[in-house]
């Protein structure tokens, strides 16, 4: 059965699966970012609890051939801790929003990694060599006494242990009243974009004390509130180019060299609603829960409840594609609106080629769409198809009728098990799931 | 939630889901007075959590508005529906109007933290004399999406710096008892828009 993103003997297979396997869930474990870095080599996750963990792929010396390097933890760090706000008596949570990296310039690596209020660079290093033959200092560590010193010598370096050390290099704080939903690196790797509910700051990488707010849609009257930012991303290789997405559903594109305060846009993307559709919940499905560019810099992607979007950069009035996700949920809306599970917000991806696009849906499951092809999958990320390179079998959601063997009725979804971000490979057909706790990677069978 | 003397069957709750379904029929109106409650009952629920998300309360504002456009709307050109029963008919949907505008007035006020404060809330009180309790959404939320750090001190007012310390909520009678209180207040309300 022919796949996603690839040839027709395309098919996924399981490779790895990270997490416990405790049915109980401690909530700090709970995935809430992964990113890979620019060149796929490392894979990052925050979670709830504040950490950071970054996986790096072995290299693929001495592997058997058919079976690609595997990611495995490289380091793992605390990078943000609750705060208390004393003047509101709220606690800031340490829940890690999202993590970016930053493209690599020297050995070290880079990421911005932030929580609802704080940002924070990190650099992340290794250590595989220390130095011996101090002077002032003995084999533990302890000052020499001085008088004992009767001859100098040169400290040599002695091979160690990979030592792989995070700090924190930069921390851009105060500068968000509302909560952090997206950062994102600009293309000239120095500036970079911060965006919370109501407001959009640009940072220079190098300077924590300033930022200058690029856009503000906070009404002079709070009562006239209607629609918040749900995420914003810089255009991949026009620096002077970002988007943001609202909660109605829209999206403006602002190019900064037309204003300081881009508050009007350049451009303004929206799809007509359709009357025949219209309900209660119109607007809070219409919300847009993730934006993201193509590598190409010629389409976005739009993320709302039901659906996926891609559009044309050239083309404000209607997007190219729209992909279902699980429309079958459309009649279910008012339940879902009843259990929170309507204000869900799922992100979305592009393969490295831009020929395929992936975002999850619940019940564990996740869609792929080739846009080729016009052909979409469903996967699920499940503890029973985590054999090593068992090949994933397709799952179909029954809508109505007679239910077929291995479909599954739309009531028996769980909807506790949501797969809200997903990656893919920048370069190969490898993906990164998160299922609550448990980060899954699969990738393509080479036939 | 439903007209007196109307039984509802279990499979109607099917229909109730349904998303799209016919303007002014009964069922309609029922799922929109569902939509109301479960609206009115989550705004609060959002306001106490201890991470209230600006984006899901104006979106559930934005849904008990347009309930409330629509109502305000049927209202004026006469419109009946048809399960309302007629003699309580025009009185019914004045007072669930004028419910739904001070709950959404407290709405405002809550999802602001820098507006003036308390005697911009409209309390409307019912047939029999309570008032709909604001001030434990209001203590609770004064500037709960605002964090006032040291950058900000030029761009707020001086004012609203005191805000969070208005002594009036303790000063108030009726509000002495604390969450219970509020609590009854609250269901009072939702009694009274309920038709029951």
């Amino acid at each position: 059965m022919a796949g996603v993103g690839g040839g027709n003997d395309f098919q996924w297979c399981f490779s790895q699966v990270k997490g416990a396997i405790d049915e109980d869930v401690a909530e700090a474990d709970i995935i809430s970012t992964v990113e890979f870095n620019y060149s796929g080599d490392l894979l990052a996750t925050g979670d709830k609890g504040g950490r950071v963990v970054i996986f790096q792929r072995e290299q693929e010396g001495n592997n058997r051939s058919h079976s690609r390097g595997e990611y495995n933890v490289y380091s793992t760090f605390q990078s943000h801790e609750p705060e208390f706000d004393y003047l509101k008596s709220l606690e800031i949570e340490e829940k890690i929003n999202k993590i970016r990296w930053l493209p690599q310039q020297n050995a070290a690596h880079f990421l911005l990694s932030t929580n609802d209020k704080t940002i924070k660079l990190w650099k992340i290093s290794e250590r595989d060599k220390r130095a011996e033959g101090y002077n002032l200092k003995d084999e533990n560590g302890r000052l020499r006494d001085p008088f004992r010193i009767t001859s100098l010598r040169v400290p040599v370096l002695k091979p160690m242990d990979l030592m792989v050390e995070a700090s924190p290099r930069r921390i851009f704080a105060n500068a968000h009243t509302y909560h952090i939903n997206s950062i994102s690196v600009n293309s000239d790797h120095e500036t970079y974009l911060s965006a919370d509910d109501l407001r959009i700051n640009l940072w220079h990488l190098e300077i924590t004390d300033r930022s200058f707010n690029i856009v503000d849609i906070k009404p002079a009257n709070m009562e006239e509130l209607t629609e918040v930012i749900t995420a914003a991303e810089c255009h991949p290789n026009q620096c002077n180019v970002f988007v943001y997405s609202s909660s109605k559903g829209t999206i403006r594109l602002c190019d900064m060299r037309a204003s300081a305060l881009c508050d009007r846009h350049s451009k303004f993307f929206e799809e007509p609603e359709d009357p025949s559709s219209r309900s209660f919940f119109s607007e809070i499905i219409s919300s847009i829960s993730d934006v993201k560019f193509s590598h190409s810099g010629r389409y976005m992607m739009t993320r709302d409840y039901l659906s996926v979007k891609v559009w044309d950069l050239n083309m404000e009035s209607r997007p190219v594609e729209t992909y279902q996700v699980h429309e079958y949920l459309r009649s279910k809306l008012c339940s879902l609106y009843e259990n929170d599970c309507i204000f869900d917000k799922f992100e979305c991806c592009w393969n490295g080629s831009d020929n395929a696009i992936m975002t999850g849906s619940y019940n564990n499951f996740f869609r792929m769409f080739d846009r080729n092809t016009r052909r979409d999958i469903t996967l699920e990320a499940s503890r029973e198809s985590s054999k090593p390179r068992a090949i994933l079998k397709p799952r179909k959601v029954c809508t109505g009728g007679k239910r077929k063997k291995d479909e599954i009725s739309v009531d028996s979804l769980d909807f506790n098990k949501k797969i809200l971000h997903t990656a893919w490979h920048p370069k190969e057909n490898i993906i990164a799931v998160a299922a609550t706790n448990n980060l899954y990677i699969f990738q393509d069978k080479i036939n | 939630m439903i007209g007196k003397g109307l039984k509802r069957k279990l499979s109607d709750d099917d229909l109730l889901e349904t998303a799209v379904m016919q303007k002014g029929t009964g069922l309609y109106l029922d799922q929109r007075q569902s939509v109301l409650n479960i609206s009115l009952d989550k705004f609060h629920r959002g306001q106490m959590m201890a991470e209230p998300s600006l984006r899901r309360s104006v979106l559930i504002a934005n849904t008990l508005r347009q309930i409330q456009d629509e109502i305000r709307q049927e209202n004026s050109v006469g419109v009946l529906a048809e399960n309302l029963e007629p003699s309580n008919n025009r009185e019914e949907d004045f007072s669930l109007s004028s419910a739904i505008s001070s709950i959404l007035k407290e709405l405002d006020v809550v999802l602001d933290g820098s507006s003036s404060p308390l005697d911009t809330l409209v309390f409307k009180s019912d047939r029999s004399g309570n008032y709909a309790d604001g001030y434990k959404l209001c203590d609770s939320v004064f500037g709960n999406f605002e964090v006032l750090s040291s950058s900000y001190l030029n761009d707020v007012p001086l004012d609203d710096l005191f805000l969070d310390i208005d002594t009036s909520v303790y000063e108030r009678e009726s509000g002495s008892l604390g969450s219970v209180l509020n609590l009854n207040e609250l269901e009072h309300i939702m009694e009274i828009l309920v038709g029951s």
